[in-house]
């Protein structure tokens, strides 16, 4: 049937890639016969590089986990349960990094503060005499600042939902029966809110360890290793995808088992079914210095994730030619013009990735709105065996996937395509689409459905009259989150795009060393492109920050 | 227990002055007038019922003496220290007040035991852990949950949470227990049997409290005063029996169910008085205030107080009767009711079940029954 269809095309998204990684990577060679072999593996380990460069992920992963757990939680924390002025806007500016490329944030934090260059950098040289020398953004602690800034709001989303709808008199509970304020906080308010944040951290260390674009403008450039980039190393002339392969399953391995272990200790502790009706938690009233502290964090963490980078990718873009010091008096919209109506490259690369974004947000929607309607509806051993399935690649490092396909596709004519990059694009993230469609299936109550049929309805009037409707908040709310992802996708696009398939971060990575200005220019065309579906997302009425 | 001893009742506390006392307590959000100065006192090992339907204004009221929420103006003491005073500036922390909680959704904290839940108010007070394990065997025991004890707390049953609520908000014997509608996530089987069960812990332990509740049985059986709040202010305070079989106001006998008949006051004698309501029927009752003629006034009465008998029966001549139209009858186990159509009113009428069948009735009324009290 339709439905089964769509899981059954879900699993062979799936089982590609992932195999032929897997399968990839006990073969030894590049040509000839088929070797089984387990000596991609022990290369590996002996291979000192890749151990620094597993070291460095581990840093880079753990330290983007905390400070954006830490980051995350406050904010959250600030604008559900505090009196902050204007925490309604907060609650939505806070997203904005969610929506934002962070490729184009590493770039444009090295606008601003590349060593030497960088616009704070010539501006502490010019009025304090220097005093930035030690901020080095070309390193593991720099890409740990810009991969926090863009993960934050990950955890901030998880946290929110508890946070508000938490019962507010297990706070009160503890006050009243002679808890202080920062003991309720340390014994039930954070212990409630552990698995929200487990599953959070857990996301945002496999997602942000396994991200290929910030290592790539911050790491690459100084020869520091990291296992994405060590990834797309092995995979250039002489490319070695054994190597690659033998890496990619190493890393899905460790990220299946953090997947496990998570669930294990999640399973154990569902705080959710708690009986008894209950009431909105008070908010804490700030006084003047708390207000003060929780709106200058809010703006610090605004200006540097959003205001600055934007900021400094303007001033480039809008300069002549670029020199780290902005000079208002030559200012040009030469750049746009260039990108946008003369250059070839950034011309197609702005229509392929429009065309990847549309087509693939409408094609992972349809797929994972079908799946969760079947998964739904049939209950059983069967879903059971393939909900985890189709939520893997949601682990996965884009290059991962993108690698998998590069292996099971190469000689064939899909590959050097545009619809390779559509078909690894989709599969990478129809999960996503089919998360976000069971959640708003499962609050139906299925006699909305069974109510429609036993009034007449036949199964199609049913869907149009009745289910697609109640969906439909939830249907656009992916489709622009797909379409964000899509036109910033990196990863699994740097091993796949061939010369006229560019998207625009590929055009973004190949100018990088090229222009300046074109590839500020061109930044900011994308930056308008996410910021629009933002824009659009906050209207569709699908309720992220509301419960 | 470390911090505060209980005082024996009627020591240098209690007494009239009231163990706890509010005073003019006010509280509004926004315009909204929740609580509209609120004083009462409560003795000494004595429980004071806030009674009254949801949104009366009795939660907040108990919230504000909780600390939970800031009134506008006011005072509140307890146990002789003042927590709070609007005039004077003091608002003590809610953690400050020494008090036992018990809350509606009965906040059992699920990612502890049942001992952890219910040690904390020890453990936050820094009690050594030997005494507070005592402690809580102790009341555990007294609350049946002797051998749940290490469970966790996500295993227990609503009831079961209720008990370990009610264990946590006595274990650290606080000067006041406050008790916000804790009944009303139970079923009424399990309702009858806790009310019971709490009377006896009452009396075991003597603990003073403030129970909020939208039930009258709840707050008859478990309170000496009951005060009945509505718009935020007391419209009725007194013990269980008084303010139910003499309630002061329209609102009052409205809410304990009697039946409520507006009409004007046509003849006055002494105490008694005659009223004329819809359709021109005429009832002589009693008004506990003054009432002149023709003020608008409401004739209240008891459904278990009319009667009701066949028009084809000579009437008893000591009680006033009128004739009616029998529209509905509901048997109910223990007894039947009615509902009455009189002069273009309907009348509930509460009675032992017979064999009345639908159609006229004599409708029989002992004027001492009727109250007659101000309209609005």
């Amino acid at each position: 049937m339709f439905l089964g269809a769509a899981v059954a095309v879900g699993l062979l998204l799936v089982a590609g890639p992932v195999l032929t990684t897997i399968g990839r990577s006990f073969v030894a060679g590049d040509t000839g016969p088929l070797q089984l072999t387990l000596q991609n593996f022990t290369k590996l380990v002996g291979d000192p590089a890749v151990r620094q460069a597993a070291l460095n992920t581990l840093i880079a992963g753990g330290g983007t986990t905390l400070f954006s757990t830490v980051l995350g939680t406050t904010f959250a924390w600030i604008v559900t349960r505090t009196d902050i002025p204007g925490r309604r806007g907060l609650a939505v500016f806070n997203l904005v990094p969610f929506f934002l490329s962070p490729y184009v944030g590493a770039m444009s934090w090295l606008y601003l503060a590349a060593p030497h260059a960088g616009i704070l950098q010539k501006l502490a040289l010019q009025y304090f005499g220097g005093g930035l020398e030690w901020l080095n953004l070309y390193s593991v602690g720099g890409v740990v600042w810009v991969l926090s800034l863009f993960y934050t709001p990950y955890i901030y989303l998880l946290v929110i939902g508890p946070l508000r709808s938490m019962d507010g008199a297990l706070e009160d509970a503890a006050r009243v029966h002679g808890a202080s304020f920062w003991v309720a906080l340390r014994r039930i308010t954070l212990p409630l809110l552990l698995p929200a944040l487990l599953s959070g951290a857990l996301i945002v260390f496999v997602t942000s360890a396994g991200l290929f674009d910030v290592p790539l403008a911050l790491a690459s450039p100084r020869g520091i290793h990291m296992l994405p980039t060590e990834i797309y190393a092995a995979v250039q002339y002489p490319s070695d995808f054994g190597r690659a392969s033998a890496l990619g399953a190493l890393m899905m391995a460790v990220t299946i088992l953090f997947a496990v272990l998570q669930q294990r200790y999640i399973g154990a502790r569902r705080f959710d079914t708690v009986s008894g009706r209950g009431y909105r938690p008070r908010s804490v009233r700030l006084g003047p210095v708390g207000r003060a502290a929780a709106l200058g964090f809010e703006i610090v963490y605004l200006g540097a994730s959003v205001v600055l980078p934007i900021a400094a990718l303007l001033l480039v873009a809008l300069s002549r030619l670029w020199t780290g010091i902005p000079r208002f008096d030559q200012m040009t919209i030469g750049n746009f013009r260039y990108v946008l109506f003369n250059y070839g490259l950034t011309q197609s690369a702005l229509s392929n990735s429009l065309f990847l974004a549309v087509i693939g947000a409408t094609l992972g929607v349809a797929l994972g709105c079908l799946q969760a309607y079947y998964l739904q509806r049939r209950p059983g051993r069967i879903a059971r065996l393939v909900a985890p399935v189709l939520s893997l690649p949601l682990g996965i490092p884009g290059i991962i996937v993108g690698l998998g396909f590069l292996v099971l596709l190469i000689g064939t004519p899909l590959y050097s395509t545009i619809w390779i990059l559509l078909i690894a694009y989709v599969a990478h993230f129809f999960p996503f689409a089919l998360r976000g469609i069971s959640a708003m299936l499962l609050s139906l109550n299925p006699e909305l459905e069974q109510s429609a049929r036993a009034h007449g309805a036949s199964w199609a009037q049913t869907m149009r009259y009745v289910m697609l409707p109640l969906l439909k908040p939830a249907l656009v709310a992916t489709w622009l989150m797909l379409f964000v992802i899509f036109i910033r996708e990196l990863g699994a696009t740097i091993l796949l795009y061939a010369q006229g398939t560019e998207t625009i971060s590929v055009a973004l990575v190949v100018l990088s060393d090229r222009n300046f200005g074109y590839v500020a220019a061109l930044a900011i065309a994308q930056v308008v492109l996410l910021l629009g579906a933002f824009f659009l997302f906050g209207r569709t009425g699908a309720d992220v920050l509301e419960r | 227990m470390e911090a505060s001893g209980r005082p024996p009742a009627g020591g240098p506390d209690g007494g009239d002055r009231g163990y706890v006392r509010t005073e003019g307590v006010t509280k509004a959000y926004g315009g909204l007038v929740a609580v509209a100065g609120v004083s009462f006192s409560v003795p000494a090992g004595q429980t004071l019922a806030l009674l009254g339907p949801s949104g009366c204004g009795k939660t907040t009221l108990l919230r504000c003496i909780a600390g939970l929420e800031a009134p506008e103006a006011g005072a509140i003491e307890i146990g002789g220290k003042i927590v709070f005073d609007a005039a004077r500036r003091i608002n003590l922390m809610p953690e400050q007040r020494e008090l036992g909680v018990v809350f509606q959704s009965y906040a059992v904290w699920p990612h502890m035991s049942v001992a952890e839940n219910v040690g904390f108010p020890l453990k936050v007070r820094g009690v050594p852990m030997a005494r507070i394990a005592a402690e809580v065997d102790a009341i555990l025991a007294m609350v049946g949950l002797a051998d749940w004890r290490d469970k966790s707390a996500m295993a227990l049953s609503g009831g079961q949470q209720q008990r370990v609520a009610l264990a946590r908000a006595l274990v650290h014997r606080p000067r006041l227990v406050l008790f916000d509608e804790p009944m009303s996530n139970l079923d009424s089987q399990l309702r009858e049997q806790m009310r019971l069960e709490l009377k006896l812990l009452q009396q075991k332990l003597a603990f003073t409290s403030v129970y909020v509740t939208h039930d009258q049985a709840e707050a008859f059986a478990l309170a000496q005063t009951v005060a009945v709040v509505n718009r935020g202010r007391i419209e009725m305070m007194g013990a269980p029996r008084e303010v139910f079989r003499r309630p002061a106001t329209r609102f009052v006998a409205q809410f304990f169910g009697y039946n409520v008949l507006d009409g004007k006051a046509v003849a006055v004698s002494a105490d008694s008085v005659q009223v004329e309501i819809a359709g021109g029927v005429r009832l002589w009752g009693t008004a506990p205030g003054r009432v002149k003629p023709s003020d608008r006034v409401a004739l209240c009465v008891r459904k278990e107080r009319v009667g009701l008998a066949d028009p084809s029966r000579p009437v008893p001549p000591a009680r006033q009767s009128i004739a009616g139209v029998l529209c509905a009858a509901a048997f109910q186990g223990s007894h039947e009711d009615y509902a009455v159509a009189v002069g273009g009113v309907e009348l509930r009428v509460s009675g032992a079940a017979g064999d009345l069948a639908p159609g006229p009735v004599v409708v029989l009324l002992n004027a001492s029954d009727c109250i007659v009290l101000p309209a609005g």
